[in-house]
Order: structure tokens, then C-alpha cells, then sequence
């Protein structure tokens, strides 16, 4: 194999490619990319056994062509210190050598065979849906799905549809996020059996794919899998195994205490007013009253803060505890202005609203 | 100069054994063996003085418990009944200070070096009243001991066991401790204790007269804090409930242990009285840690930390898991093994969740269910399989 590459479009490649690849495995072969080149382009390949990925580069000028595996650290820091303008990657036999204008590398490179299948484009898909739409979707839903939950469902996104109308739910048991992806056409009947959960990982990979807002993301099952295809970017990953919690019915609906709240300014009451949180307990207090609202918190031995802010409220005075925390994640995804709180009791959660495709649930802390 | 500290211990005699004579007057007395069953591999909790005239002591497998004192009464353990008892005494002391370190379920330290004016700066009085109020209030005896530093009222509280009193002042302690066996220096076992003996230490006083430099051999980096003992000089504070904030068990074992099912099982039982006082104080525990002291007083911790909780299951699951990870990397002989919750917070406090986790609110009914049994027919009534 020899082939010429261009620098910054393998580095970019590569960029992606590389947080796929698991820093620690039993098996080595996993900390791998293959290359292969194709008529006139070459695709790279990396999988967890998890997530895969598969990007195709079409700048490249192909001399000779091959299928290599090397180890993923060493072309990605060779490839990130270059100065060159052009990468040409050779190999005879199993020794890989990397060339720029004044460097030479040499790297042993791994049996083709024994790299697992990392399935590549295939058909247009079952549905598509635009990669701007989709990648709004996942920013504000992942951030709420747990990190390494025993409840391995929690540690995904649900996918769910309904005619034309896609959403994203994640859940960490003490929140939950719910985002509404809007599809052109009805996907009714294109998930397999409705609902599907997706690792985490597998949707920060693809809130990282880079490409046009209405590029259209196609959408396919394969052997259990979901395939996704973007532009020149394949993601393929597991689905997550298990049952996702009855969401619908928590969701308050009764709630007549509602207040409409400054994005901007609420995230900075609720993180100065995290400044001085109890360390065990994580809380700060919302305290409503006649156009009022105060943010407090108080550390034991410490000292204690509180935050005003006007508001417009006609409701109940209500007193709620919540984790800084779980607000300050969702004030950082609401892009608009403003937002609604509405709160019931403080054992019941708050709900937050952000125009009519996203909905957060909080469950309060007892201070 | 600084003023000096006034120190009790209250020690509770045969803790276990007494609740049960005081809850089945039949029992007076007789040999009381209060622990797990004999056919098993349990082990005595607590024994009567007349057991112990048998040579019974806690820790001791109950098989031979039984050998040593075939006609001895056993008793399962009933550890809410004590937790239940333990509660009102510990509300006694608080009549005395606000200055309460309780070291386990039958015995505290209390500072009332602020306090013994309103007892007319008369230490002994104060001590009395609370020996006294607490036979009157609960039926048992305790021992008390009086003394200007902690290591000092604890050993005073032992001195005269049982229905003890004994004061150590700064002019008579190193009269009493010298020619004390060094064994009662906290810290000195049975290994310490022969090694002492192999270079002619029999007594404190010997010990105190030793160079450090011999003694180190010994005690490694501990051989200072031994020596202060043996002066009788221990600087440390007592630290009350709030700023200890941990439930805690731990067994030291008459000769060193290396056996893995052994060790799993103390610390499975440590573990179940541990989240059993937790609910019976309804706290959750969001720490766990155990102590693990070798054969050469090397004493290590691991702790992990989670989402606070009581329950048996999950409690012994991460225990466990903190096992295994030492068993794997470290195991070897301990003489000591402990468990302590700590990172408490009163139950239900803290962040509410969503849905509930269908597996922990079973757990949370068995526990229900398991300590009411475990509270009217004893700690053995019941055991969970694994």
C-alpha cells in the first residue's frame, strides 16, 4: 500500500475516529485503525466492539492500494506534530512507514484479519433527519443521562417516535430530559418495536460529527445495531439492553405555580448561590413569593448566601431545595432568553420548559 | 497553664449478657453466653462473669464457648434491644455534658471539664451520679473511670471491673501504671506482647525506662506514642458525636486471621449490626470503610462512596467489593478488622429520585421485616442466605 494523504483532512479524520478507541482493553487490537483505500478514497476504522466508526477521506492520492492496521495513538500524534502539508503512509509487509518532507516513521503494523468488521455506508437508510436538528436533540437530552448506572438503561438516550415527532429522554433517576426532534416525514414504524436506547457514547460521537446543519443524517437497523451515515462519516453501535422507566407518567401536569425566568440571569443567581451549599446535603433553597424569587444556601459552619431577583409571580410562596448542579447543567443548554419554571411542592420535582420541544424534570433536595 | 482535662469512661459490664439477665430475671446468676449459634460458625458476642469464670470470652467461636461451659444459658443476639438501651444511656451522659464520644454501642468517652462545676468541682460526685443513674434508670451497672486523659480513664474504667470506680489523677497514675502488665497499653497485643517479653519487658514501668531507639525494634514508628502512653501522657480530644459522625464495629481476634470465609463472615455480621443501628437511628450512610490492621500493626483503610443508604444488601454488597479488591492485592494475617459507615444524614434527607429502584424498595421491606423478627427472637432468628 502507499498513499498520499492531506494533512489536515486525516487530522480532522482522525480527531473523531480516535475517541472511539478504548484506552484500556484486554484486547489490543481495539486500540487500532484500520486503513483501506477504495477506488479513489480511503476509509479509516476504529470500534470498542460498542460503537464503531468509519470515515472515508477523499483527499488522497492513492499509488498503490492496501488495507493496513496500526496502532491509533502513534498515527494520531505522528499526524498531530507534523508540519507537513502532505502524509504518505507505506506499507511492505507488516512495516508501516509514515513520511513527511523531513521525517520517517516506522510502525509494526497488526494482522488485518483479526480486526473486527466495522460495518461502512451501505443503503440511503429507513429514515433520515437533518444533523443540525438531531444534534440540538442530543445536546439537550445526554447531558442528563446517568454516567455508570447498575440500571444499564439509564446509561443510554431513549429514541422514541410518534408520527413526526422524534424524542430524545435521559434520565439519571433524579432528573430527566425530554427533547422533541422534528422529522420531515412520519417515522412512524422505524424504530424496531417503537423505542430504542442508544449509548451515551455512541450520541456524543455523533454531536461531534462536523458537517452542514440540514445535512442529512440517514438512519438504518442492522443485526441489532443502529447505523447512522452522515456525509462520509458511518456510526454503528449496539443498542442498550433493558427497559427504560415509565417517564410519561412523572411528568407533572397539575402544577398552577408558574414563573417565566431570564435563561442568563438565573444561572448566575443558582451558581452564586451554589458558592455556599452544604457539602452533604448539595442544596440550595428557591423561595417564591409575590414577585419575588431568592436563591439561598447555607454551609454549616461556613456561612450562607442568598441571591433576589425580581420576577413576575401571582402564585402560592413556595419553598424547593434543588442540586446548583442539575440547574446549572439545563441553564447551559436553553439557548432562548427565557425559560418557565413551575414548581408543585417541595417533595414533588420542579419542571422546567423551554419553548414546546423540551422539557426538564428535577426531583428537589430536602434541605 | 492550660487547665487540666477531666476525662470519665463508661464502661457497661457485659453489656449484652446484662440486657439479657435484666430482660429475663431468670438468668441472674447463671452463665450467660450471649452470641451465634454453636452448630455454626458463630462467634460469642458477650458472656456473663460467670461465664467468663469458664475462661468464655467475646470473640471466642461459640463451639468452644460451649466445650469450655457445657451448662452455660445461650442467647442470640439482639442487637435493636441493645441499640434501644444504648440510646438511653447515652441520653444520661448528655444530662452531664455536651461532650459526649461514644466508642461503641456499650461505652464512651465524656469531657466534663466544663461542666464539673455545676457539680461542685467534685469529679468523684459527678462520676457517682451517673453511675447511679444509670442503674436507676436502665437496671444495669456500669464501670466508670476517672482521669485526666482518655488512654488513662479507660484503663481507670477496667482497673475494677465489674461495678468498677476508679480515679487516676496526675499525682498517683504512674503508681498505678507501673507495675501494670504491659498489655494494657492500647496497642500492645499478643504479638507485641511476646516480642516485649523476649527482650525483658514484663511491666510499664520496665517499658517507660526502655530507650526508644530498643523499642522501635518493636513498635516501628509507633514506639513515641507507646512511650507517652506509658507516662501516662495521651493528648488526645474527645470527639463528640457530631464531629465523629460514624457507626462503626470492629473485632481484634486473639490470634491473627487469614482465612478469607472467616474474615467475610465477622465482617458480614459487622455489617449487619452496623446498618441495623443505622436504621434503628434512621440515618443513611453514604461512606463505608474498612479497617484492616496486619499482624505488625500496620493498619490500612479502603472506603468507596455511593449514594447514601441503609439497607443490608447494598451495604454488603460494597463491602464486599472493598474486600475483594484488598483479598486480591493485599491479603494477608490481620489481627484487627472493622467496619464504619460514616457521611451520615438523617433517612429520607438529601435528593429525592424519580422513580423509585424496584429492587431497593424490596430490600428496604426485608430489612423492615428482618429487624422486627431479629428484635423479638435475637439476631440468630434469621440469616441471609448469599
Amino acid at each position: 500500500m502507499k498513499i498520499k494523504f492531506n494533512r489536515e483532512a486525516l487530522q480532522e479524520a482522525l480527531g473523531l475516529i480516535t475517541s472511539v478507541v478504548p484506552t484500556r482493553t484486554p484486547k489490543p487490537i481495539l486500540q487500532c485503525l484500520r486503513i483501506t483505500s477504495e477506488v479513489d478514497a480511503v476509509t479509516i476504522c476504529a470500534t470498542d466492539l460498542e460503537v464503531g466508526i468509519n470515515i472515508q477521506i477523499l483527499q488522497v492520492e492513492i499509488d498503490d492500494p492496501g488495507d493496513i492496521v496500526l496502532p491509533a495513538d502513534k498515527l494520531a500524534s505522528i499526524v498531530r506534530e507534523s508540519i507537513d502539508e502532505v502524509i504518505e503512509i507505506e506499507s511492505v509487509d507488516s512495516t508501516i512507514t509514515i513520511k513527511g518532507a523531513d521525517s520517517h516513521f516506522t510502525i509494526y503494523g497488526h494482522d488485518v484479519s483479526q480486526f473486527p468488521a466495522v460495518p461502512g455506508a451501505g443503503d440511503k437508510g429507513d429514515f433520515e433527519i437533518a444533523l443540525g436538528k438531531l444534534q440540538k436533540g442530543i445536546e439537550t437530552s445526554v447531558f442528563a443521562a446517568a454516567k455508570e448506572s447498575t440500571r444499564y438503561a439509564l446509561n443510554g438516550i431513549l429514541w422514541e417516535v410518534d408520527d413526526k415527532k422524534m424524542y430524545m429522554v435521559a434520565t439519571d433517576g433524579r432528573r430527566l430530559a425530554k427533547s422533541v426532534v422534528r422529522v420531515d416525514s412520519s417515522a412512524t414504524g422505524k424504530l424496531p418495536e417503537g423505542r430504542i436506547i442508544v449509548p451515551t457514547k455512541t450520541m456524543h460521537l455523533l454531536d461531534r460529527v462536523g458537517g452542514a446543519e440540514d445535512a442529512m443524517v440517514g438512519i438504518r437497523f442492522v443485526d441489532n445495531q443502529i447505523v447512522l451515515s452522515c456525509g462520509q462519516v458511518v456510526i454503528s453501535s449496539n443498542l442498550v439492553e433493558g427497559n427504560f422507566p415509565k417517564y410519561e407518567d412523572i411528568i407533572p401536569e397539575d402544577y398552577d405555580n408558574q414563573v417565566v425566568l431570564s435563561t442568563e440571569q438565573t444561572l448566575s443567581a443558582v451558581r452564586r448561590a451554589s458558592l455556599l451549599s452544604n457539602e452533604d446535603s448539595k442544596g440550595i433553597k428557591l423561595s417564591l413569593s409575590a414577585d419575588k424569587l431568592i436563591f439561598s444556601s447555607r454551609a454549616p459552619e461556613t456561612g450562607d448566601a442568598q441571591i433576589d431577583m425580581a420576577v413576575e409571580y401571582k402564585g402560592k410562596p413556595m419553598d424547593v431545595g434543588f442540586n446548583p448542579q442539575f440547574l446549572i447543567d439545563v441553564l447551559r443548554v436553553i439557548k432562548a432568553d427565557d425559560f418557565v419554571l413551575e414548581v408543585g411542592d417541595p417533595e414533588r420535582p420542579g419542571v422546567i420548559k423551554s419553548g414546546d420541544d423540551f422539557i426538564y424534570i428535577v426531583m428537589p433536595v430536602n434541605l | 497553664m492550660k487547665k487540666l482535662k477531666q476525662i470519665i469512661h463508661v464502661d457497661m459490664d457485659a453489656y449484652f449478657a446484662s440486657v439479657e439477665i435484666l430482660d429475663f430475671p431468670e438468668l441472674k446468676g447463671k452463665a450467660v453466653i450471649v452470641g451465634g449459634n454453636p452448630k455454626g460458625r458463630g462467634v460469642v458476642s458477650a458472656a456473663s462473669y460467670e461465664a467468663r469464670k469458664y475462661g468464655v470470652h467475646s470473640a471466642m467461636p461459640m463451639a468452644r464457648a460451649v466445650r469450655l461451659c457445657p451448662n452455660g444459658i445461650i442467647r442470640p443476639v439482639r442487637m435493636s434491644r441493645y441499640v434501644e438501651l444504648s440510646k438511653q444511656i447515652h441520653k444520661i451522659f448528655h444530662d452531664f455534658t455536651p461532650q459526649v464520644e461514644p466508642l461503641s454501642i456499650d461505652e464512651a468517652f465524656l469531657d466534663v471539664t466544663g461542666t464539673v462545676h455545676l457539680f461542685d468541682n467534685n469529679i468523684e460526685k459527678l462520676g457517682r451520679r451517673i453511675k447511679s443513674d444509670i442503674k436507676e434508670k436502665t437496671g444495669l451497672t456500669a464501670s466508670v473511670g476517672i482521669a485526666p486523659n482518655k488512654f488513662l480513664a479507660k484503663l481507670a474504667s477496667d482497673l475494677d471491673k465489674p461495678d468498677g470506680f476508679v480515679v487516676i489523677t496526675e499525682a498517683n497514675k504512674q503508681q498505678i501504671l507501673d507495675p501494670l502488665p504491659v498489655s494494657k497499653i492500647w496497642g500492645v497485643g499478643k504479638v507485641t506482647n511476646k516480642a516485649l517479653e523476649d527482650i525483658g519487658i514484663k511491666t510499664i514501668e520496665q517499658l517507660r525506662t526502655t530507650p526508644v531507639s530498643t523499642l522501635s525494634k518493636v513498635f516501628k514508628n509507633q514506639a513515641g506514642d507507646i512511650l507517652l502512653l506509658a507516662q501516662g501522657i495521651d493528648r488526645r480530644i474527645v470527639e463528640t458525636e457530631h464531629a465523629a459522625k460514624s457507626i462503626s464495629a470492629e473485632q481484634t481476634f486473639s490470634t491473627d486471621v487469614k482465612d478469607k470465609d472467616i474474615l467475610l463472615s465477622v465482617l458480614h455480621a459487622q455489617v449487619e449490626e452496623v446498618s441495623q443501628r443505622l436504621r434503628a437511628e434512621q440515618l443513611q450512610a453514604r461512606t463505608i470503610t474498612l479497617k484492616l490492621r496486619y499482624g505488625d500493626f500496620r493498619t490500612i483503610t479502603r472506603s468507596t462512596t455511593f449514594e447514601p443508604t441503609n439497607t443490608t444488601k447494598t451495604l454488603l454488597t460494597q463491602t464486599q467489593q472493598l474486600f475483594d479488591k484488598w483479598h486480591k492485592k493485599s491479603a494477608a494475617a490481620l489481627r484487627l478488622l472493622g467496619f464504619a459507615a460514616s457521611g451520615l444524614s438523617p433517612e429520607g434527607t438529601g435528593q429525592k429520585l424519580l422513580f423509585s429502584d424496584p429492587e431497593d424498595e424490596k430490600q428496604k421491606k426485608i430489612d423492615e421485616v428482618y429487624d422486627k423478627i431479629r428484635n423479638k427472637f435475637g439476631d440468630d432468628a434469621l440469616k441471609r442466605g448469599n
